[in-house]
Formats: C-alpha cells, sequence, structure tokens
C-alpha cells in the first residue's frame, strides 16, 4: 500500500531531480549543517555485550583484516572503518553497573550524574565506587547535530521535519540501561518503539493525503490552536504550584512547544512529495520489557519468534525512508538496550561457521564467556548492518546521491569485554565516509587510554559541527588525536 | 536540573559500605522541590525503629508530634498512567480501544508503576495524546454522542455539555474562566464548521488539559509551604477513586463530593467499603499484589524440563489467575495477613488441578474453590509465585529469599560488589539446596546471602515448577532455614537461632512479624501515595501500623485506614 502524505510535504523532487533551494543560509553555517546537497547524514547503531576481542579485526592503516564478526560486513569493506583503542572514559569516571554506564555515555561523551538510582545489575570494576548512579549527562550528541541543523534551516524554512530520531526495537522503560539519547542533563530521550505509531507520526496517518489543502489547513489550524491552549492552561496551571510540580509542567511545555514546531516544519516544507514512504507497518510496540530484581529481562518471547527479525527489518525500512525523505538526517537506533537479553533462535544451524548455543540470552551468553555464541550474535549485527548498508547504497536522495554517498553508519557498544564489564578499547566500527572526512578500508589504532570523546568529535566535525573537543570537560575526557581517523 | 535524579544529588546510598548484617534503611529523605535535596540524613523509621539522632530536622514523628497537628507528606503531581488513562476514557467515553497502549511506558523506578517521580513528559508523550485525543474525540462524534437535542440553541447547549462532560473530566466542576475559554473553543470549531465539530474541538483540548491528564490538586495555592491543608470533596474523590479503582469517580462518588459527604473519615470509609465490592477494585488487588509477589515473572518463564500438564503460557496464566482469585478471596471474606501468607483454600480449574495433583471437584471447565491442597498454605506456597522465583533447571532458594526479604520485609539486598560471580551449576545427584550452598558458607557471597537464602530455603518441598516434593536429587528435602537478621527474632545471622521448617511455619512466622506487618503498610502506602515513604510521612505511617496491629491484620481495614488517613486526605507543599 502506498500512503498519500500531503500533509508531510518533503523537501523532494519528482523524479529525484535536484531542486532549487532557496540560497538564504547565512555564512557562519556550514553547508553540511544546512544545503541540502551537501547533507551528512549518520545512524547510530548501538548494540551491547561487548565483543570478545578473538572475533574483532585485526591489522594495522590500509591493512585491514576483518574478524569473524566484522565478515558479515565482509562486502562493505572498501567503505569501512574499524577503530581500535578508544575508551569510554566517561563510563570508567561514573558511578554504577558498566552495561548502564556504558550505555549512557555512548553517545554524550560525558559521566554520569550522580545520584542513587539503577542500583540493580551486578558492579564489577570498582568495588566500593560502584554504588548507585543518576541519569546520564546530556546533550548528546545525536541530538545536538540535530538540533544545529534544524538551526541552520530555519532561515529558509527548508531542511527536515526531525532534527534526529530515536528508534528502540524494544519497548523498555526508561532507564539508565535503556537510554543513550539525552536533550539536556538528566533528560533522556524517548525513543519511538512503536513501527505503526512511528510511521504515522513521520509519513503521516492512512487518509491524510485524501485531503484538499483547505481541509488540510484547517486541521494544521485546529491542532495549533489545541496546542496553545493546552500551553497556556499549563502556564496557568504552573504558577499556583509548588517547585518541583511546576518542573513537571515545565517539560510538558517544553514539548508541546516542540511538537508545535515539528507540525509547523511538517507543513510549511515545500516541494512535490516524490519520496516513497514504506508501507505502514502492521507490527506495533513489542510488550513493555520487564525485568526482574537482578536486571533480567523476564519477557522475552518475541525474541523466541520471528518477531523480533520483523521488527529489525521495519526499522530498517523506516531508517532508510526517513532519511531518503529528509524527515532527518541523525538517527539513533538502538538494535538492543544494554545488558540486553536477546535470543537469536534463528542462529541455530543457521551456519556451520558461526556454532553457539542459541538457547541462552545474549548477556548470560556474556558472562558465560561463551565466546562462540557472542561471536555469532555479533556476526549477526554485522549482517542486518550490511544489509542496512545496501539500502542506503540504493537509495537516492532529491539530489541522486545514494544516502551513503555523505553518509555513515556508526556501530558502537556499550562495553569492550563482555564477561569483564569494560570499557577499555571498545569496538568502533564506522561504514561510509561521512562526506570525504573518515578513512576508509582501514585499521586504525589509538594509543591507551585514548577517550572514544575524539570519535564523538571527529563525527561532529564531519557533520558540520563546529568543536574541537565533544562531551564531558573532565581531563580523563580529553585528548586522542583526530588525525589518525581523518582521511 | 531536571527532576530526574528523583532522591537528589547528595544522597548516595553507600551500598559497599553497608554491611550486610545490617537492616538497610527504607524510609527514603524527603527530596526538596525541584528533585534535588537537602542532604538531611535517613529518616528514623517508624514506632522507634531509630533515634532521634537520625532525624530530618523539623520532622514530626514521635507519637506526641504527630498527634499536636496534622502531617500529611509529599503530595507530588500525579500524571494518569496507561491504563488509569485507558480506564479513564473507558468510563467517562464508553471508549474501550484503550489508548493509553500507545503511550511510551514510564521510567524504570523503585516503587510501583504508578510512582509519579517516574514520569517525564516529551515529545513523544504529547504527541500521543495528541493523537488519542483526535481519535477519542472523532469516534465519540462519528457515534453521534456530539449530536445533542438541545443543539438549536448552540451556545446554551454547547455550555452545558462544557460543563458537564468538563466535570467528569477534570472531576470537578469548571471554573467560569474555564467555561468561557471552552466556549470560545467551541465558536472557534463550529464557525464555518457545525455544532458537533465544535463540541470536538472541545472535546479534543480537554483530553489534553493539564486538569484532565494530571491530578491536580489546588488547595494549597496561596498557603506557606509546609502547611497541612485539607483536601475538598472533589480531590478526595479523584484520591479515592484513582487508588481503589484506577479510575475515575464514578457518578455516586461524584454525588457524595458535590454533597460534601466526603470531608469526614465517615464519609470517606462509606464510599470506600462500596467500591471495594467493585470488579475494578478487585483488578487493583490484582495489580498491586502482581507487583508485590512478584507472580507475573511466571509468565514466559521458561524451563529445562518436560512436565505434564505441559508448561506453557496457558498454564502460567492459569496459575497467575489462581493467585488473582485467592488474594480476592481473602479481602473478600474480611481476611488477615495471616490468611494471605497461611490460608489452605484456593482455586482450580481442570488444568490446576492435575497440576497439584487433586481432583477436580466440579464437571466443568472453571476455576472454583477448594478448600485445600496437600503441602500448600497460603500464597507463597503458590506455584505463580515459586515458578516466578526459580530458574529454569533448579528451585532457587536465592531467588525465593530475595523476594521474601525485598517484599515482605522491605529490605533490599544490595547488588555483589567487586566480585565475580562463579556460575551456579546444576549438578546430577546434587540437591538444589546444596547447589547454592557456596553462597552461604563462604565470603564475599555468605554475608549477603545470609539476607536471602535462610528465609527460601524453606520453600525447597517446591521444584522449579512450584510442584511438590519430598525427594531432590534422590535424596530427602532439607526445608529449613531461618529468618535472619530480622530484629524481632534477634537479628541473628546463624538461622539454627531463628529456626523455620517448611512453607507452612515459613508462611505462620512471617505473617506474625512486625517487620513484615510494617513492611506490608509501607507497600500499601507506596500504592496509595504514588511514591516510596519518606520522612514527612512517618506519622501516617505510624497511625497506619498501629491500627493494623491492632485489627489483627484485617486487610480491608488497612485500606479503609489508608483511605482514611491524614496523607491521604490532607496535603502539603513540602518547604
Amino acid at each position: 500500500m502506498i500512503v498519500e502524505f500531503s500533509r508531510r510535504k518533503f523537501l523532494l523532487a519528482a523524479g529525484g531531480t535536484t531542486l532549487a533551494l532557496p540560497v538564504l543560509e547565512t555564512l557562519s553555517v556550514p553547508k553540511a549543517l544546512a544545503a541540502y546537497e551537501q547533507a551528512r547524514r549518520v545512524i547510530f547503531y548501538l548494540t551491547s555485550n561487548g565483543t570478545p576481542v578473538e572475533g574483532r579485526p585485526t591489522g594495522a592503516g590500509a591493512s585491514l583484516t576483518l574478524g569473524k564478526v566484522h565478515q558479515g560486513l565482509a562486502k562493505h569493506q572498501d567503505k569501512l572503518l574499524y577503530i581500535a583503542g578508544l575508551d569510554s572514559r566517561a563510563a570508567i569516571l561514573s558511578n554504577g553497573d558498566p552495561h548502564a554506564t556504558g550505555f549512557a555515555t555512548s553517545l554524550s561523551g560525558r559521566k554520569c550524574l550522580p545520584g542513587d538510582m539503577f542500583k540493580h545489575g551486578a558492579c564489577f570494576e570498582s568495588a566500593g565506587a560502584c554504588a548507585s548512579t543518576g541519569w546520564g549527562d546530556g546533550p548528546s550528541l545525536d541530538y545536538e547535530l540535530g538540533q544545529q541543523i534544524l538551526q541552520a534551516n530555519q532561515a529558509t524554512k527548508s531542511g527536515p521535519v526531525y532534527g534526529m530520531l530515536n528508534f528502540s526495537v524494544k519497548n523498555c522503560p526508561a532507564s539508565l540501561y535503556t537510554r543513550s539519547s539525552y536533550s539536556k542533563p538528566g533528560e533522556p530521550i524517548t525513543p519511538y518503539a512503536d513501527p505503526q505509531v512511528t510511521f504515522d507520526t513521520v509519513f503521516g496517518k492512512p487518509g491524510a493525503g485524501m485531503m484538499d489543502d483547505a481541509t488540510a489547513a484547517r486541521v494544521a489550524a485546529r491542532q495549533k490552536s489545541v496546542l496553545d491552549e493546552v500551553q497556556l492552561e499549563l502556564t496557568e496551571l504552573q504558577s499556583k504550584l509548588s517547585a518541583s510540580d511546576k518542573l513537571r509542567l515545565e517539560q510538558h511545555v517544553t514539548a508541546l512547544r516542540e511538537l508545535e514546531e515539528t507540525l509547523q516544519r511538517q507543513s510549511t516544507q515545500n516541494g512535490s512529495s516524490a519520496c516513497m514512504p514504506p508501507a505502514r507497518p502492521t507490527l506495533k510496540a513489542g510488550n513493555v520489557v520487564q525485568r526482574n530484581a537482578g536486571g533480567m529481562e523476564t519477557n522475552t518471547n518475541d525474541d523466541k519468534s520471528d518477531k523480533l527479525l520483523e521488527r529489525h527489518a521495519v526499522w530498517h525500512k523506516m531508517m532508510t525512508a526517513a532519511l531518503a525523505c529528509d524527515a532527518t538526517r541523525v538517527i539513533t537506533y538502538m538494535s538492543s538496550p544494554s545488558r540486553s537479553d536477546t535470543f537469536m533462535p534463528w542462529l541455530e544451524g543457521a551456519d556451520a561457521a558461526y556454532p553457539g548455543n542459541f538457547e541462552k540470552p545474549h548477556h548470560a551468553a556474556s558472562h558465560d564467556d561463551d565466546k562462540p555464541t557472542l561471536i555469532a550474535m555479533d556476526h549477526w549485527y554485522a549482517t542486518q548492518i550490511s544489509s542496512l548498508t545496501d539500502d542506503l547504497l540504493a537509495t537516492k536522495d532529491a539530489a541522486g546521491k545514494s544516502l551513503l554517498e555523505n553518509g555513515a553508519i556508526a556501530w558502537i557498544n556499550e562495553l569492550s569485554n563482555g564477561p569483564a564489564h569494560t570499557h577499555e578499547d571498545k569496538p568502533h566500527t564506522l561504514i561510509g565516509s561521512l562526506g570525504g572526512y573518515f578513512k576508509q578500508n582501514q585499521f586504525v589504532q589509538y594509543p591507551k587510554n585514548t577517550p572514544h570523546n575524539v570519535l564523538l568529535t571527529a563525527i561532529a566535525q564531519a557533520m558540520g559541527m563546529q568543536t574541537d573537543h565533544y562531551g564531558g570537560a573532565d581531563a580523563g575526557l580529553l585528548g586522542g588525536s583526530l588525525s589518525l581517523v581523518k582521511a | 536540573m531536571g527532576l530526574t535524579t528523583r532522591y537528589g544529588l547528595a544522597i548516595l546510598l553507600p551500598w559497599a559500605a553497608i554491611a550486610c548484617s545490617a537492616e538497610t534503611p527504607s524510609v527514603k529523605p524527603t527530596p526538596a522541590a525541584g528533585g534535588s535535596s537537602s542532604s538531611g540524613g535517613t529518616a528514623p523509621l517508624v514506632n522507634g525503629g531509630g533515634g532521634g539522632s537520625g532525624a530530618t530536622a523539623g520532622v514530626a514523628s514521635t507519637a506526641e508530634e504527630c498527634k499536636a497537628a496534622t502531617h500529611p507528606g509529599r503530595t507530588p503531581l500525579r500524571r494518569l498512567t496507561a491504563a488509569e488513562y485507558n480506564n479513564t476514557v473507558r468510563d467517562i467515553l464508553g471508549d474501550t480501544s484503550s489508548p493509553g497502549n500507545d503511550f511510551p511506558p514510564p521510567a524504570e523506578g523503585s516503587g510501583f508503576s504508578n510512582d509519579a517521580d517516574a514520569y517525564q513528559t516529551q515529545v513523544v508523550d504529547v504527541q500521543a495524546w495528541l493523537t488519542a485525543a483526535e481519535a477519542l474525540a472523532a469516534k465519540y462524534r462519528s457515534a453521534g454522542k456530539l449530536t445533542l437535542p438541545c443543539a438549536a440553541d448552540a451556545q446554551a447547549c454547547a455550555t452545558t455539555f462544557i460543563n458537564d462532560t468538563g466535570k467528569k473530566l477534570f472531576r470537578r466542576p469548571l471554573t467560569d474562566a474555564e467555561v468561557t475559554s471552552y466556549l470560545a473553543r467551541f465558536t472557534a470549531g463550529s464557525t464555518g464548521g457545525t455544532f458537533e465539530e465544535g463540541l470536538e474541538w472541545v472535546l479534543e483540548r480537554m483530553l489534553q488539559s493539564p486538569h484532565f491528564l494530571y491530578r491536580v490538586e489546588l488547595e494549597s495555592v496561596g498557603k506557606p509551604a509546609g502547611t497541612a491543608v485539607a483536601l475538598d470533596d472533589y480531590s478526595i474523590a479523584t484520591r479515592l477513586s484513582y487508588f481503589l479503582l484506577a479510575s475515575t469517580p464514578d457518578a455516586e462518588l461524584l454525588a457524595a463530593a458535590d454533597a460534601r459527604q466526603l470531608s469526614t473519615a465517615e464519609g470517606v470509609a462509606a464510599q470506600v467499603t462500596r467500591l471495594m465490592k467493585t470488579d475494578a477494585f478487585r483488578s487493583t488487588l490484582n495489580f498491586f499484589h502482581q507487583q508485590w509477589a512478584g507472580w507475573n515473572e511466571v509468565t514466559g518463564a521458561s524451563k529445562a524440563a518436560t512436565i505434564t500438564p505441559e508448561w506453557n503460557a496457558a498454564l502460567q496464566d492459569n496459575l497467575i489467575h489462581e493467585s488473582e482469585l485467592f488474594v480476592q478471596s481473602v479481602f473478600a471474606s474480611g481476611g488477615t495477613y495471616q490468611d494471605l501468607l497461611t490460608a489452605t483454600h484456593t482455586f482450580v480449574n481442570p488444568t490446576l488441578a492435575q497440576f497439584y495433583g487433586i481432583t477436580y471437584p466440579d464437571s466443568g471447565a472453571d476455576f472454583v474453590r477448594v478448600d485445600a491442597v496437600p503441602h500448600r498454605a497460603g500464597l507463597l506456597t503458590q506455584a505463580s509465585v515459586l515458578a516466578g522465583h526459580a530458574r529454569p533447571d533448579l528451585s532457587s532458594a536465592v531467588k525465593r529469599g530475595y523476594m521474601i526479604r525485598k517484599s515482605l520485609l522491605c529490605t533490599v539486598p544490595p547488588p555483589p560488589n567487586g566480585i565475580t560471580i562463579p556460575p551456579v551449576v546444576k549438578k546430577e545427584g546434587v540437591t538444589a539446596r546444596a547447589v547454592f550452598e557456596q553462597h552461604r558458607a563462604n565470603e564475599p557471597c555468605k554475608s549477603c546471602h545470609v539476607l536471602m537464602d535462610p528465609l527460601g530455603l524453606p520453600l525447597e518441598n517446591f521444584d522449579e515448577f512450584g510442584r511438590y516434593r519430598e525427594m531432590d536429587q534422590g535424596q530427602p528435602v532439607d526445608a529449613t532455614g531461618g529468618l535472619t537478621l530480622v530484629a524481632s527474632k534477634g537479628g541473628v545471622v546463624d538461622p539454627a537461632e531463628a529456626p523455620v521448617d517448611g512453607a507452612a511455619d515459613l508462611g505462620t512466622q512471617l505473617a506474625s512479624l512486625p517487620e513484615a506487618q510494617k513492611c506490608l503498610v509501607q507497600t500499601w502506602f507506596r500504592y496509595a501515595a504514588g511514591h516510596q515513604e519518606e520522612a514527612l510521612d512517618s506519622c501516617t505511617l505510624n497511625a497506619l501500623i498501629e491500627r493494623f496491629a491492632s485489627s489483627g491484620g484485617k486487610l480491608d481495614d488497612l485500606v479503609v485506614g489508608l483511605a482514611t488517613s491524614d496523607g491521604f486526605r490532607y496535603r502539603m507543599d513540602p518547604q
């Protein structure tokens, strides 16, 4: 089914020809952030439980030998940059379960806030200091990139509708284990976990496209007025409440304002609607992930059926379409939350080269240091990223370039060595050069103790952000040579 | 700083510094406004649970201080949960589509899923509310419910609609200013459109109004912080209905509020007694006890062995339903905490009768009450709880003991720190008890596992499915354990000094422990108040614990006690 969606007018030209863009952008805005032809696109692809060293790539410089895990990406080796040696120093500086801190610092490069939350789970690294923690610090890179892109395009009323989109395969309650994107210190961003709701939000509800312009305008006016009036009610109520309750409502007001701006961008973006959204998914959100007292997921039935496979496929389509339609240029894909208890029964007997015990969930395999199973599971993620890469290469943007030509997928794990729960020498993989910024088909080795902030900084620069350092300012988070990864 | 460091930046509970041989504090200091906190220490637990030295200044906790004035605790602004939203639109608009199921889940909290502090409002939330409101209003209109016979006089008719529907959705009469504002919206919607469209615009906004989405209480407005203020009848009706029914006040409750019948404890008690007889209250009982005893963990619990009847989702659902019916029956008969942990009756259908090895006493297929199942007594011996707290291949005294320590004694054992946990592997010929022996024998495991394992071991007569057994791996089951580190039992570390032998003895002993009774009161309090107990709640909790004890542990009276307590009938903005 093809859904008409006149309400969502994407900045695309019919037949893929280039659309003349208004050239009003100010000189101070990097082109990569604004002009469509230069647009950079990035997908942060998050997985968990670490990767055994035995399965990782080896080599030096231009001599890159893929390990068993990255064999899943072999066909794209010419676009692959493997970065070894980076630590999540921000996680090491944080209190709390290494799974949680690794995940929460992956995209922020900032150590977690202090607090007395998130006590469950085992703390392996530093007895004594490893107590409880607060939320992650923020903002995170994905969110900040999105905000800058929106700002850069504000004047021209062009550019993407969403600064960033955040998708999660599993439907996880917010916790330090399940949130890597933050808009502010301690304010995690809730990802979309329901494919159908996401489709309706991003690509338009069924039938919306049947409206004539007058009706569409009336609908838009009605939505705007209701959101305005609710904001007035909130503001009036705020003045009567205690300070802590005021803050709750302040978040509500902020969210309404953001929603209004998004709807506004959706309605004012001009251009014809040639971009093709995927079919409306029939899949709803999975069960809300429940954890027992020890932090283990207890309702993993979706994994054991083929629903999880279906979910990945649906989200992959949605990601590709969201980029192609310029709904956004920054996506964070939570392929699994941290310390994921994902089962992969489909790997049983699937490939003789990748044996394993697939009765076990991922996290348990990690604790058991079951290397064959871990490598098979990570290899499966690699094949997923490879197929996403295929889609990005095959899909052209409105300027006629493939989505990967100026883009990249950044594959990031919350841990380095799973069984030991360490953050030193985490595996980092880039597919795509992000507009020529990154080396390709290379093995880059960073010296010991280099914070992964250097990679976040490089991605920020490649995306057009003007910065010399991304993330926290603590001593351990500074340093690292950008030139090692730059083409 | 957001709301997110819920209990304050300065509060770090140094787990590693707490020897596991000490009871961990379970009363949280009261956070100051904005989520940041003073560095006040942990408040004394109620009823002499601690000396004055740890008290937060200015917080009443002694009997004299509590008697001298009214002491409600902090009342955070509570947002409707997804379930409450679903029930509310079902009861007011007749919509059974459960739109809240599309709402993002709340944050993982330490309390119940109605914990006020687990809710942050983000774009995805307001987007979901917008979508739900549009769909609900459109459906209401298509169903003809906005086509009113009085529509000839549009303004008057719309005003009536705004007053009537607004009162249901906001759970109080609207102010004149609100009526004017909504009437203006009606006019905007009906201009260039129809009468119905105007009302649809009104309904859409009401469903997104903070007065609908939050349980707003304005009694403290204009009062200095720290002042105890009596709630008005409408706020009490709202608290009662969301506490007992997880939904909006029904017509009778709103009428009682109109008639100012909820300003007295007697008036409230009368409504509680009525509401406790409803189906909605039975759902609340299910929800509360499911989170308390963790019986939902049996859902999807995989098991290694094959049994008859087949271990599958249907059987797991049956086991949960058994526990639900049991809990409901204990409440309905005016039962006690003792009954909850020791009553021998239960409910079975043919599958469960087969599972428990008894004869199904009926000819149909429904659940029926049976007076006894051999070797079973009370909730802890039901397979939903036993199988939910076990490993796929082994019964687990650790999981069962952890659940008892946490849910029944309100002490959370700390996570293992800085140690590598050796895998615990099932071995042929070795009993489950012996497999976990090293937890109890050796440091560094021992000092923490003494909090858990001795409480779970009396349940060793039940295997990983919750089936009764007298032999395990060819050896007679040893179901001895002990009430270790329980103050009223001397706080002993050696289980033999506070011995428990078998499941029946465990239930009986636990039910009579003052610590367990206090914990049940605290847990119900958390559910009712929507937050963890804090120092400011001491007076309310003291009174409830006393009442519970003197009632002989009557469960329905505890609910009445909660609903008529100072904490429930008064509010206060924290200083």
